[in-house]
């Protein structure tokens, strides 16, 4: 597995702020359905396994994990579920992140997830076999853990809702799902060593952050080793006993809580201290060059007498490519320069600072890979010339990483995963346009460089077999027979093999520890750093001076260093004799035991509500909602069902039925369906007046998204409406047809509350019809453009300007007032078949942490954001009355990462903006900032 | 007004009050408890000679455990995991009579006189309770207070209920319900313990065997650096496993045992009569051995995820799996001769009482299967 990837992602993803947002109905990025999977499934003992044609041996090695994992599981859990377990494979992430089984956009950091609803694991394949089998136990052992909870509350009659916290959730699957490897190791040695370790009492200040995994696992491992593995199992079959999750483990260990956290944190200390015996920091021993955010892949470039590195840095939540200048006299850093700003529109769609994804050529070429679309592609940009002048595109390979360029910057070689899921090399001549398939199997081959000879290659690869089998070693691939041979047998993982200026080969290994970086000397290779905690990549400014992506105090941070003159260690490269046998994972056996058969659509209830209401005023009224999806999340069907009669002879005449299918299967998603409305509706035209009204039709609307960031959306809909406007003595007859179309654009950032930097706008051209009698004839224009400035990494001022028209034969009205949009004025204050709208508020942090501790409860409310706002608009219909307005200060609480809560304090400015309304509003509301 | 208002008072009293134990029950005291069971050796010598077709079923509120039942004469108690107890009458299979703690009952009381010790783990309590219970007038005349949970079945030994909590405590309870002593155990116990004479064999948390002298009320280590993990015993031999090895010796040779390798994945449980030692591992596999060739005389592959401990009869191996099903293999050949199937996990070890078979399961259902034929 690449190292890194995991620990890289989840600290990036928990602690920037948000770039996802959901895809509601107003705004929201896009997430496209680009590919049209043939889905398939594997019916196993256990399991049903969804892929598509291509990942067929990857899905029956996957297959034969799960099935391996369910009866370990069993065991461990003395437990089994007994209903069939879904399990949906896709052969990527950027494939994963197609997925319609969950409605949010997945980022970069999440290796599959288990969903409640449908009891559905959905699982990308990374590259690397070790680390898919790691996923699929670790999502099983949720699969196990809920419905052996499930069993133990019901079992004792007690409310089955009860849960262990995340910490117990996420460290026991990391626990039962792999053995402590070099990045655990490294995160609790930096967290211990650096001071932010956090104690067992605060564990809700860590909620969901990938220091949580790690120190929860941590805390278990502690647990079993101190008081036996059967506590493991003994916490959760205890569960149904004590309402909080301490008193279980106080009476599962039969100690005081405060005395086991002391024992672990001890013992952690006892481990680690001591490592400062003989490693040092980087912070001690090199320059530190970055500040702030995140920075990896450094790539030295001298253009004349002056030296740059060049890298991918997060400095503001948009991952980019920077330059920085080098000046080894001064001790203050320099202001990076940013060359590529990413993420913001679809050529760039998301860096992937996780992988070695950048280099720099001798001539000044970079080549970078992004998303860009519906695969990876490498751009090619002059670092003289400040433009991009080639885009390396390749249909079959889905995503791509660590590129590198031969001496003389005619030909790249890189690492790619095809669409059967292969992680392979390739090499690219750049002259001729060819690109050459180097290695073609099931191991993850990645890293690869040029060798300085010229006749081959260098690369890593897990295909290491016999005593270390599956260990990322470091080959050679000969170009001139085209042979691959072992340059290293080692029990260890290698990565990032550079040659420095005088030609010598060094690369990182986590050989009896974390990654350091060492020397390729033939028969032997010699440990050239010993820092307590990882180097992940490096690059030359000598052949001793380099600069290195470190990981320290839980930042990825770029130093600049010198190699050790004498060896920290050295040992024979070849340790473990070379064979060419071949290690192959066991895949279950379709011809005898399974079937594979053809995916149909597989329908399941994912909710149904329903809700009978009795008020003094309106009586007993009552409605119900289904919706239905298939196992893939593909196509849904809305059915919902309402009465509101207010008298028994009603009831026939009051039902409000719609019923809508909805696909999102390829590209283009589609919904239709019909509906039947009626009822009495309040008039917005005219106030406290009521008209009976009865609308029974059709709709049919399509999206179409161009790229992530913009879309089509387009919507028809036709109607009968029949309207009794005061009693049955007027009546409104009209067929209705309407039909709209908008352009909507997103590239929003969001911080805690709402957006915090980038654009948005949507523009709505529409008109509505009545075909039949000629009651209703309007057209309708809406334009929406709202812009984050932003002021500093967690401050932006938000601009909104919005106008809505509707003009014609009984056009509809618009509204305003409220927290949305007018604050302080009531909900449709101000109303009109023209409308406007605008904006402007400063979003600042206001308190970072507020924690509330009582006698038997700890409370902590984190992001608490601060606003000063202005707000103005108007509204009319044929002469325009007045402009309004209101400006204040609010606060801003995100809640459990569910719902935001906002509350604001401001005065009404009305009479054209010429003054203020008396006294003050108060306003509570809950909903994102606009 | 009055009398409506008393009489309404009376309902809602009625209404929240426990259940009570029904004082119509009698029983006969000559009759001794059956399938009461201090070795873990689920044995019952006696020939099926039949298959078992469905009869009937009880509703309680909660699952129950493994081994929650016991027989007194025509009558069956019960302990459910949501902590209610229940007195049944196995001529019509009807509930006469419960009671409602608040906890769970995870072991089948102990019943002395008219009056039963009902051990309960205590909701929201760090220590569980031994309720000593008069029947016959329906109220609990003491309460002994015991450390931790009452995981392991409780043991009546001559004058004495002994009760070994999860902690690796001893208490000793007299038949007047009294706490007499406590006795500290060298560990917590890593399986249910067994009963032989006068000593209590446990496996210690490290997975030494120990044994508790009751007469001397010590501990003595039997087996050292044995790793094991389950015990049971048969005609006094002990038996002892752990993994895919397993051992047995007279109680005077214990510290002769030898660990013989078994073709299993890793043993569930085992069970044994005078001749024959049978083992199941957690897939469904069963071996049958020889006792004194020591050779595997049969291997039967049944599959399903078997956690629930094998039961042998005269004449077959009960293997039952969580998945719903009881297979009844004979004990001769290890071939299936029928099985019972049931839509819910099965949740207890099946109890053989007379012509009958019981077994709990989810949802808090106990089925009652009896012989197909009225031979």
């Amino acid at each position: 597995m690449k190292k890194g990837i995991l620990v890289k992602t989840a600290i990036i993803f928990f602690t920037l702020v948000f770039s996802i947002n959901a895809q509601f109905y107003f705004f929201g990025r896009n997430k496209i359905q680009y590919n049209d999977f043939n889905w398939k499934v594997i019916k196993t003992e256990h399991f049903d396994i969804y892929h598509y044609e291509e990942f067929s041996e990857l899905a029956e090695i996957g297959a034969k994990f799960a099935e391996d994992a369910y009866d370990d599981l069993k065991i461990k859990f003395n437990h089994v579920p007994v209903i069939r377990i879904p399990l949906i494979f896709y052969n990527t992430h950027l494939h994963f992140q197609q997925t319609n089984t969950t409605p949010g956009f997945i980022p970069e950091g999440v290796g599959g997830f288990f969903e409640f609803m449908k009891g559905r694991v959905v699982i990308p394949f990374l590259g690397s076999i070790p680390g898919f089998k790691h996923v699929i136990k670790h999502e099983l052992v949720h699969v196990f853990m809920t419905n052996k909870i499930y069993n133990v509350l019901s079992d004792h009659r007690v409310a089955t809702n009860k849960f262990p916290p995340l910490w117990f959730i996420e460290g026991l699957a990391e626990y039962w799902s792999s053995g402590w490897d070099t990045q655990s190791e490294m995160v609790i040695r930096d967290a211990v060593l650096n001071g932010y370790f956090v104690p067992y009492k605060e564990f809700d200040r860590i909620n969901g952050t990938y220091l949580m995994y790690k120190e929860g696992e941590v805390f278990l491992q502690f647990i079993a080793k101190e008081y036996g593995e059967e506590k493991i199992v003994k916490l959760m079959e205890n569960l149904w006993k004590f309402p909080r999750f301490e008193q279980v483990i106080e009476f599962t260990l039969n100690d005081d809580i405060n005395t086991v956290a002391k024992k672990w944190e001890f013992e952690l200390k006892k481990k680690y201290y001591p490592l400062y015996e003989n490693k040092v920091p980087h912070l001690i021993k090199s320059k530190k060059l970055t500040e702030n955010g995140f920075t990896f892949s450094p790539n030295v470039f001298v253009q004349g007498k002056d030296l740059y590195v060049i890298y991918i840095g997060n400095y503001d939540g948009y991952t980019s490519l920077y330059k920085l200048k080098i000046n080894e006299d001064s001790k203050e850093l320099e202001e990076p320069e940013l060359l590529i700003k990413g993420e913001l529109d679809s050529r760039f769609e998301a860096f992937h600072a996780m992988d070695n994804s950048l280099d720099v050529s001798k001539s000044g070429i970079a080549a970078f890979v992004t998303k860009s679309g519906k695969n990876d592609v490498i751009h090619i940009y002059s670092l003289i010339d400040h433009e991009i002048i080639n885009k390396l595109v390749f249909d079959n390979l889905v995503t791509i990483n660590s590129p590198s360029f031969y001496e003389d910057g005619t030909q790249i070689t890189f690492s790619a995963v095809d669409e059967k899921g292969y992680p392979d090399i390739y090499t690219y001549d750049l002259t001729r346009n060819i690109l050459e398939r180097i290695t073609n199997d099931i191991y993850e081959d990645t890293d690869p460089i040029f060798k300085n000879e010229g006749n081959g290659l260098i690369f890593c690869s897990d295909r290491t077999a016999g005593k270390y089998e599956g260990k990322m070693n470091l080959f050679e691939f000969n170009s001139t027979n085209n042979t691959i041979n072992y340059l290293t047998n080692i029990d260890a993982n290698i990565s990032t093999p550079h040659y420095s200026p005088f030609g010598e080969l060094y690369f990182t290994s986590d050989y009896n520890d974390i990654y350091n970086i060492w020397k390729y000397e033939g028969e032997t290779i010699a440990k050239k750093t010993n820092f307590v905690t990882s180097v992940y990549d490096f690059g030359f400014i000598d052949s001793t001076k380099i600069i290195t992506a470190a990981f320290e105090s839980f930042t990825f941070h770029l130093y600049e260093t010198d190699l050790d003159d004498e060896k920290d260690e050295e040992i024979k490269s070849i340790q473990n004799l070379s064979t060419n046998e071949r290690w192959y994972p066991s895949k279950i056996n379709l011809e005898s035991r399974f079937e594979r058969i053809n995916y149909k659509n597989d329908y399941s209830l994912d909710y149904a509500v329903s809700q009978i209401i009795t008020d003094p005023v309106y009586g007993t009224r009552g409605g119900a909602l289904f919706t239905l999806s298939d196992l893939l999340g593909n196509d849904k069907y809305l059915f919902y069902l309402y009465n509101t009669a207010e008298v028994q002879s009603d009831i026939l005449k009051s039902f409000n039925l719609s019923l809508s299918k909805i696909n999102l299967k390829g590209r283009t998603n589609y919904a239709f369906g019909v509906f039947n409305y009626s009822g009495r509706r309040y008039d917005i035209r005219e106030s406290d007046s009521y008209y009976y009204e009865k609308v029974y039709g059709g709709f049919f609307d399509l999206i179409f998204p161009i790229s992530v960031f913009n879309r089509l959306e387009m919507s028809n809909s036709i109607a009968n409406s029949d309207k009794d406007l005061v009693g049955d003595i007027i009546t409104r007859k009209s067929m209705l047809i309407s039909n709209s179309i908008s352009y909507v654009h997103d590239n929003t950032l969001w911080g805690p509350t709402g957006p915090m930097d980038g654009n948005r706008y949507r523009i709505l051209l529409g008109y509505t019809s009545d075909v039949r009698y000629s009651n209703v004839n309007f057209y309708s224009l809406i334009g929406d453009y709202r812009h984050y400035l932003r002021l500093d990494t967690r401050t932006s001022l938000a601009l909104r300007g919005s106008v809505y028209i509707n003009h014609g034969k009984e056009a509809r009205r618009y509204f305003a007032g409220g927290s949305w949009d007018l604050r302080g004025w009531p909900r449709f204050k101000i109303r009109g078949e023209k409308l406007w709208l605008a904006s402007m508020e400063y979003r600042f942090p206001l308190i970072d942490q507020f924690l509330i501790k009582f006698p038997f409860l700890g409370i902590g409310f984190f992001n608490i954001r601060g606003a000063l706002y202005m707000d103005a608009g108007g509204a009319w219909d044929k002469y325009y009355k007045e402009t309004i307005g209101s400006l204040g200060a609010g606060i801003r609480i995100n809640f459990l990462n569910s719902i935001v809560f906002r509350y604001d304090i401001g005065k009404k400015i009305e009479n054209n903006f010429n003054s203020f309304q008396p006294g003050l509003f108060y306003q509570f509301f809950f909903g994102v900032d606009f | 007004m009055n009398k409506f208002i008393l009489f309404f008072v009376i309902i809602i009293f009625a209404s929240c009050s426990q259940q009570l134990i029904l004082k119509r029950l009698s029983f006969d005291e000559t009759k001794a408890e059956q399938s009461r069971n201090y070795t873990n050796n689920f044995f019952y010598n006696k020939a099926l000679e039949d298959s078992f077709i469905y009869k009937n079923e009880i509703s309680i509120k909660g699952n129950l455990d493994r081994n929650p039942f016991f027989f007194f004469d025509s009558y069956l108690f019960a302990g459910d995991l949501a902590g209610k107890f229940y007195i049944i009458d196995i001529n019509n299979n009807k509930v006469i009579g419960e009671n409602k703690f608040s906890g769970s009952i995870n072991v089948p009381p102990i019943l002395s006189n008219y009056r039963l010790f009902i051990p309960v783990n205590n909701y929201d309590e760090n220590y569980s309770s031994i309720y000593f219970y008069d029947i016959l007038n329906s109220k609990v005349l003491s309460e002994i207070k015991i450390d931790g949970n009452l995981d392991y079945s409780l043991i009546k030994y001559k004058d004495n209920i002994i009760a070994i909590n999860n902690r690796g405590e001893l208490y000793r309870i007299n038949l007047a319900g009294n706490m007499e002593s406590k006795y500290k155990l060298i560990s917590e116990l890593k399986s249910e313990p067994i009963l032989i004479n006068e000593k209590i064999y446990y496996i210690c948390s490290k997975g030494d065997l120990f044994s508790f002298s009751l007469t001397e009320n010590k501990s003595n280590i039997e087996l050292e650096n044995f790793n094991l993990e389950k015990i049971f015993s048969t005609n006094e031999e002990i038996v002892v496993y752990k993994n895919n090895y397993y051992g047995f010796e007279n109680e005077d040779n214990i510290s002769k045992i030898n660990m013989i390798y078994v073709p299993l994945s890793k043993i569930q449980s085992g069970v044994s009569d005078k001749e024959k030692l049978f083992f199941v591992d957690f897939n469904g596999n069963v071996v049958c051995i020889d006792k004194e060739s020591k050779n595997v005389k049969w291997k039967s592959t049944l599959g399903g995820f078997t956690n629930i401990p094998l039961v042998l009869t005269a004449d077959y191996l009960l293997v039952t799996n969580s998945i719903g099903e009881i297979i009844f293999v004979s004990k001769d050949s290890g071939i299936e001769n029928s099985r019972i199937k049931v839509e819910e996990r099965i949740k207890t070890i099946p109890q053989v009482y007379e012509r009958q078979i019981y077994f709990g399961v989810a949802k808090g259902l106990i089925k009652i299967y009896e012989k197909a034929n009225t031979k």
